[in-house]
């Protein structure tokens, strides 16, 4: 909120002037000063008025003379011109120059004025929020606030994301569910040029098949059953700034072929419409997909693969990221005592040990919630590896959380798939793709029972 | 605070004012005070050299204050003089005149009831 709006009047009428800065000042937020010319106000401009009444009749210039000259030295401060006349055409001329209101002089002139100063006043004080907010988004999309680790990996990718916020070039994301992708492409947009225009994520596996092509592009009033009016699509929503296409593996055949010629083109036409609407859109794709996988398997085009990949970004999974999951953990932590206004928490030897195990299938998701339950389970100062309960979706990897040799883990592989393809050594030789003689030499060596058959 | 029948200005309006005050009357009555000095000087001085323009000015400078104090006589005056469409003729000088003959009364008034605190 603006906290005090200092406003100059300028008027050469002493008596006039009077009674706009006695009402204007009857709001204690307004500081009101009075100036008897055009060439005093200017003097006096340093001081950073955020409101300039301006009289319209002034002994050393006219109102728009001195609006000019205002401009000339602050491009942003608005300006209400208060005129004795309400000759149309100079009331436009004043308006095309950009004032902010333009008040005849007569009985409701301070009435009017009041309510005008007001209107500035909350557009103002909006402007100022903007600002703030937009401040706040900078700093919460800073590559470091936004994306913890320390790991090289992380290292490598935080390089890659500096590259990719300091040019325009499409960039491609993939790394397991719950790594992170959507950050990423967010700390890219938030701090590259195109910071302040959009960033529209559309994720391609929430839309119905059906509904994607107009979700996209947009349609137009009547184009099928059911279009009542015209829609804007994502893409030029996200016109001048980003659009996020997650999960662009799962999009249809006949979509990628229209998506393609749109990138191609960097034009679109709506659904059931003739306009071909100019784009300028810095892609961003991510998928847990391996696109060149599905490039092989027909189910991606690969001209498509070609245009889309650009700067490629692989988010390793979080049990890849050797002690990322304890500095994570410790920013949930403190995430958590933040937003639940609880004492900061601490973790035991053993929780992170525990923490440090385990193989997170769910990644950095997964762990936001361990930990937020850890927080919620523990009663003292610091989580107990007793208080982490790893989610049944993470029960497959206990199996490595053992931390066998790599001889155990061979021996238990094949016995699971003997028991599972009754002891059938060819196929489980084939199943495992390596030599039946493997599998016949653990047997001879009694690493495996004889008497599996 | 009523105005008397006699006075030829009123301060009806600036009553109205939220947050009127007796310093704000005073202050504004003596700003209208010494404005209307300065008109009638430029309105002598433009009678003098037939200058127009320097009447039509003044005029428009006070016809706020003339219309906010309501002085019923010369308000329609003041209004003519600010768009006077001529140049300096016999008629804008007859009006030029009744107007400052009507401030100067308008301005022994305000002295008088300043003086006196009529408006306390």
């Amino acid at each position: 909120m603006i906290e005090q709006l200092r406003i100059f009047i300028v008027e050469d009428d002493p008596w006039y002037g009077e009674i706009l800065k006695h009402h204007l000042s009857l709001n204690p937020d307004n500081k009101v000063e009075l100036f008897p010319s055009g060439s005093e106000l200017l003097k006096a401009l340093h001081l950073r008025p955020a409101l300039i009444t301006v009289d319209f009749s002034l002994p050393d210039m006219n109102g728009e003379q001195l609006y000019k000259k205002i401009r000339a030295v602050d491009a942003t401060v608005p300006v209400i011109v208060i005129s004795g006349q309400n000759d149309v055409s100079t009331v436009v001329e004043l308006f095309k120059l950009g004032v902010a209101d333009y008040l005849i002089k007569d009985e409701s002139t301070k009435d009017l004025l009041w309510n005008s100063v007001n209107k500035i006043r909350e557009n103002l004080s909006l402007k100022q929020e903007v600002q703030v907010l937009r401040q706040q988004l900078e700093d919460k999309f800073d590559f470091t606030n936004l994306i913890k680790g320390n790991s090289p990996s992380m290292q490598k990718i935080f390089g890659l994301m500096e590259k990719a916020a300091r040019s325009n070039i499409n960039v491609s994301i993939t790394g397991e569910t719950g790594t992170g992708k959507e950050l990423v492409a967010q700390a890219i947009h938030f701090n590259s040029d195109r910071s302040k225009k959009p960033f529209i994520a559309v994720n391609m596996s929430a839309i119905p098949r059906e509904l994607i092509e107009s979700e996209l592009f947009g349609h137009e009033k009547g184009s099928f059953t059911g279009a009542f009016g015209r829609k804007i699509g994502k893409f030029e929503e996200a016109n001048n700034g980003t659009i996020f296409l997650d999960e662009i593996g799962e999009l249809d055949l006949s979509v990628q072929s229209k998506l393609l010629r749109v990138l191609q083109e960097r034009e679109l036409q709506r659904v059931g419409g003739n306009e071909r609407i100019k784009l300028n859109v810095r892609l961003i794709v991510a998928t847990h997909k391996n696109l060149s996988d599905e490039v092989a398997k027909g189910t991606f085009r690969e001209d498509l693969y070609y245009r889309v990949i650009g700067l490629p970004v692989s988010l390793p999974p979080l049990r890849e990221r050797g002690s990322d999951s304890l500095l994570l953990a410790r920013f949930f932590l403190d995430q958590y005592a933040k937003e639940n206004n609880s004492r900061p928490i601490g973790l035991t030897a053993k929780a992170k040990d525990k923490l440090l195990k385990y193989n997170y299938p769910g990644n950095i998701r997964e762990l936001k919630t361990v930990i937020e339950l850890a927080a919620v389970m523990s009663d003292s100062t610091e989580i107990e590896d007793t208080d982490i309960t790893f989610t049944p979706a993470g029960r497959e990897t206990d199996f490595l959380n053992e931390e066998r040799s790599l001889k155990d883990y061979t021996q238990l592989i094949i016995k699971h798939y003997l028991k599972k393809y009754n002891n059938n050594v060819m196929l489980v030789a084939d199943k495992l793709d390596i030599g039946k003689s493997t599998i016949y030499k653990l047997i001879q060596e009694g690493v495996i029972d004889k008497d599996l058959n | 605070m009523s105005d008397s029948p006699d006075r030829l200005y009123s301060i009806a309006q600036l009553e109205k004012f939220q947050g009127y005050s007796y310093e704000f009357l005073a202050h504004m009555l003596n700003i209208f005070v010494s404005h209307s000095g300065r008109t009638m000087d430029d309105f002598s001085e433009g009678l003098k050299n037939g200058n127009a323009d320097l009447i039509k000015g003044s005029a428009h400078r006070i016809r706020p204050s003339v219309e906010f104090l309501e002085i019923r006589d010369i308000k329609e005056d003041i209004r003519r003089l600010d768009k006077w469409p001529a140049g300096f003729d016999n008629e804008m000088a007859g009006l030029a005149e009744h107007v400052s003959g009507v401030l100067t009364i308008v301005i022994e008034q305000i002295k008088a009831d300043l003086g006196t605190e009529h408006w306390r």
